[in-house]
């Protein structure tokens, strides 16, 4: 071999040596770091009795990440160990399974899941049941729903109701001409609250004027919306399934030249919907509590922990928000909504 | 000390491992086999529930759609190609399998029909690289949003859940010897088999690897560089479909939502196994190993109690150290 | 300088047969790239057992020419004969099948496979019975002992027929090349610029390589920039200049300088 390779590129065997220290360096640390995290980040809070496993849909939405903030204060408040997982986005329930079976493994005394699709998440959580697991739902069911020990969520149909009473009163002698705009039609959380809504409404969906898809997109929303002004410029009534669809709703009709000719209604509960109340972009929002399914939940997990009974259902509460108060239907101002909201 | 002694059984043993060593370095794995030892020392370490038999099934469970997945992105990436569609190629048989069996079409029917979607899907986007030679990196992209759009017109936009068993079998668990086993696994474990062999023993192996080493050299040779090509790209989606079955077998349902990050997921794992993204190197059993490197680290994260934010830190060091290592071992001179 | 005749190698038993018919012969060769005329109607032939060097400027038509004669590209006017008959080659292919094998500057081998695996690309063999037809398992043994034999044959010193061709030295690496050409019984082999990239040692290994090829009955033509070296393995030497055949030299009889005045234009040939 020649005492000092130079290479076609110019470089001679000393880079070369140099090149290796730092690759060798550089696995060096990377490794150490990477046991650092197992260790570091695990082992802390060994001595917790109870160890409670909370996984949410995923982490690139401010609704979970406003759960995730409550349940870690509430873990620290009361010394339970959380571990906090979630799926890699919004659909991901394969890494949620992943994460049931693995927090059985590492035997947890509770599961709490907003699970990604309610179907898939059952035999893991069944065998995490068996093991003796506490399994707690939030925010969307399980199905079979009897899956799980108790089910903490807002009362999806209840709230719909309440955006119907108060719209057919808000509406005033008015014939309504309603549009609907739906999320994912299969979805527990759509039927739900259209359910509610037409209920309170005392109308048929075929008596809609318009029923659209939107996936609780916002973009697609404001699409449909402007597709809908177009055909049935009467329009004076829309039903949204969340808020970005509202704000999709809300700019097709600012656009449209109609703001106030025609009432939003939603449902959400963030502080970003709460001001468009509060600026008369929508007619009535309603009020979810993603804090307050955390506490509960993980009260409950505790409570489990200690051979008490939990209940099977906890409403944790969906209260109107308009800054237009209808007879004979409750509701809150937005000043106070903006501090009870998320986001 | 006479020259001519017999070797002693230590000196063969060791001699022997020289060898074994020798051949794995030579073939990309002996990395990836020397880190899942570390994994399993370290976290067989830190949480005594890890270093089980039942854990281990477990992983493997896991990591067994990605593994597959893998299996063809690395055919692909051999023929120097990439495949950005794959994740989402497989939702589609997924969905298009579920719904022809809750339609009440017979289960072979529906789940051929998988196949053919998956396959079909190879077969344009190998033509469109072959023949119109537009760069697989942009014709995979574009597939991506062709079956996510399909998935999602197809699906109505929502889970197709309540499907007939049949189509779930590969989500269920035989017992052998009082173990019970995830079958899935073994269809996974069938597909590297006939891949390694096709890959090792066949003419068409040796021609995939020229073709992704030296495409001009391979044409001027003799090797029909096309229908290489084409049945690359179609090969690999045959092996979707079969992802597909094991993804309704987990989840249960058809979800036209899953899938989004599984074709990066599978590119890492080829990677960590020491495929080469250039092609024309590494071996089949490598991307399998490295799915299991990955799946092994977020299991053992997990049962430790890492929150879900660092085990993404995690990964991703765990894929720059991977290539470091790997560029260690191999030297400069292979690319 | 001109090099002295009698350093050349002792003549081989097989002396090339100029009142024979040419192996491979092309009148007229016409070829244009838009408004380049790279061969102006060039001539050429081959007689069996000669190697034949051609020689020429940058832009001279060699490579054209070697393009034409391997079926890389495809005369605008002109006639190829081969062993006399009219050919028309459609593609690299075509003209492989007819016998003729061409070592391309850059090699054309995938560094990653093994020897064994690069000699056999597009020819593999497959097991006898039932593993071969079914399972279409290759008979990998047995090709490895056919390479082995091959190179030894060719005096090419390489231990390991397993060995990946990337960790070959240069000059193995054009030994394979050739080895490759050569094995599979072929008419003609045409070797583009073989020492290009040697150093002398390796170099003299491909001209022992190319003499050993043509000892065996296989006329080899061989493009090279190098004087010296196609004064030492060249029977025959082709001058082309300006897209032609501008004279023919013969080592024993004209000197270095005359083929330089050739390349020039500043002697005739």
């Amino acid at each position: 071999m020649d005492s000092q390779p130079v290479h076609a590129n110019g470089r001679t065997g000393r880079f070369d040596r140099c090149r290796r220290i730092a690759l060798v360096g550089g696995a060096a640390v990377l490794t150490v770091g990477l046991i650092g995290i197992g260790m570091g980040l695990g082992g802390a809070n060994a001595a917790s009795p109870i160890t409670v496993g909370y996984i949410v849909k995923t982490l690139n939405n401010p609704y979970w990440a406003a759960m995730q903030k409550a349940a870690q204060a509430e873990a620290k408040r009361t010394g339970v160990r959380l571990i906090f997982e979630a799926g890699k986005y919004d659909g991901d329930v394969s890494t949620q399974i992943s994460d049931i079976e693995d927090l059985t493994t590492h035997g947890a005394s509770a599961i709490i899941i907003a699970p990604s699709v309610s179907a898939s998440v059952a035999p893991a959580l069944r065998a995490a049941k068996k093991a003796g697991i506490t399994v707690i739902a939030v925010d969307t069911a399980v199905d079979p729903a009897d899956v799980a020990d108790s089910f903490v969520a807002t009362d999806n149909f209840k709230g719909g109701v309440e955006e119907g009473q108060w719209a057919k009163v808000a509406i005033g002698g008015k014939k309504p001409v309603v549009a609907l705009l739906e999320g994912t039609p299969a979805s527990s959380v759509n039927t739900e609250r259209l359910g509610g809504f037409l209920k309170g409404m005392g109308m048929t969906k075929s008596e809609a004027a318009v029923d659209l898809i939107t996936n609780g997109d916002q973009t697609k929303a404001l699409d449909a919306m402007q597709n809908t002004l177009a055909a049935h410029p009467d329009i004076n009534l829309v039903w949204t399934i969340n808020e970005p669809a509202a704000f999709g709703a809300y700019t097709a009709i600012k656009n449209a030249g109609l703001v106030g000719k025609v009432e939003i209604v939603t449902m959400d509960g963030s502080c970003h919907g709460i001001e468009g109340v509060a600026v008369g972009q929508f007619g009535a929002d309603v009020l979810q509590f993603p804090a307050k399914m955390a506490q509960v939940s993980i009260r409950e997990a505790i409570e489990a922990a200690h051979g008490k009974k939990i209940p099977a259902r906890v409403d944790t509460g969906e209260p109107l928000v308009t800054l237009h108060p209808q007879p004979g239907v409750a509701s809150i101002p937005p000043q106070q909504a903006l501090h009870e909201c998320w986001g | 000390m006479s020259a001519t002694a017999a070797p002693s059984p230590g000196r063969r043993a060791r001699h022997a491992a020289a060898l074994a060593a020798e051949q794995l370095r030579a073939a990309g794995l002996l990395g990836p086999i020397l880190a899942i030892l570390a994994e399993i020392a370290i976290f067989g370490g830190l949480a005594p529930r890890f270093a089980t038999t039942r854990n281990f099934l477990l992983i493997a469970e896991q990591a067994m759609e990605i593994a597959t997945l893998a299996i063809g992105q690395t055919l692909i990436i051999l023929v120097a190609g990439i495949d950005l569609a794959n994740g989402l190629v497989m939702v589609l048989a997924s969905v298009v399998m579920a719904k022809f069996a809750v339609a009440g079409v017979p289960l072979v029917v529906a789940i051929l029909a998988g196949f053919a979607v998956t396959a079909g899907f190879g077969l344009v986007e190998g033509v469109l690289v072959a023949l119109i030679e537009l760069p697989p990196f942009i014709v995979t992209l574009g597939f991506f949003n062709v079956a996510l759009a399909l998935a999602l017109l197809i699906s109505n936009e929502a889970s197709i859940i309540n499907l007939p068993p049949g189509l779930l079998a590969l989500g269920n668990n035989v017992s052998i010897g009082g173990t019970e086993f995830p079958v899935g696994v073994f269809a996974m474990l069938a597909v590297l088999l006939i891949t390694w062999y096709a890959l090792r023993e066949t003419a068409w192996g040796r021609h995939m690897y020229a073709l992704g080493d030296n495409a001009p050299a391979a044409r001027l040779t003799g090797v029909r560089v096309n229908r290489v090509l084409i049945s690359a790209y179609v090969t690999a989606g045959v092996i979707y479909a079969v992802a597909a079955l094991l993804l309704l077998g987990r989840t249960t349902v058809a979800n036209p939502d899953a899938g989004q990050t599984a074709n990066l997921e599978s590119i890492t794992a080829a990677v960590i196994g020491g495929i080469s993204l250039f092609g024309g190197r590494g071996s089949i059993v490598g991307p399998v190993l490295g799915a299991f490197i990955v799946g092994m680290l977020q299991n053992g994260l997990t049962i430790v109690g890492v929150d879900a934010l660092y085990q993404d830190i995690a990964i991703g060091l765990l894929v720059i150290l991977a290539v470091m290592l790997d560029r260690l071992q191999r030297g400069r001179s292979v690319r | 300088m001109t090099m002295p005749s009698a350093t050349k190698p002792r003549r081989p038993a097989f002396s090339p047969d100029y009142n024979a018919e040419p192996v491979l012969q092309a009148s007229g060769l016409v070829k244009r790239y838009g408004r380049v005329t790279a061969l102006d109607g060039a001539d050429f032939e081959l007689y069996p057992n000669e190697v034949l060097a051609i020689v020429g400027d940058n832009g001279a038509g060699k490579s054209t020419l070697i393009k034409i004669l391997s079926g890389a590209a495809i005369p605008d006017a002109g006639e190829i004969r081969l062993d006399g008959q009219v050919v028309h080659f459609r593609n690299p292919l075509h003209a492989r099948e007819l016998g003729i094998e061409t070592v391309f500057q850059d090699l054309a081998l995938a560094p990653g496979l093994d020897i064994t695996s690069n000699l056999f690309l597009g020819r593999e063999e497959r097991m006898p019975g039932l593993a071969g037809r079914l399972f279409r398992k290759l008979d990998k043994r047995a090709m490895q002992r056919q390479a082995a034999a091959h190179m030894q044959s060719l005096k090419i010193g390489i231990r390991s027929m397993a060995q990946a061709v990337e960790t070959l030295s240069g000059g193995q690496r054009q030994g394979v090349a050739i080895a490759r050409a050569v094995s599979w019984g072929r008419r003609i082999v045409i070797m583009d610029e073989p020492t290009a990239a040697l150093g002398v040692q390796e170099s003299a290994m491909v001209l022992d390589l190319i003499r050993t090829v043509r000892d065996r009955g296989v006329p080899v033509v061989v493009i090279s920039h190098s004087l010296p070296q196609v004064f030492e393995v060249a029977d025959r030497i082709q001058v082309m200049r300006l897209g032609r055949r501008v004279g023919i030299a013969f080592p024993e009889r004209h000197t270095m300088d005359d083929v330089v005045g050739m390349i020039t234009g500043a002697r005739a040939g």
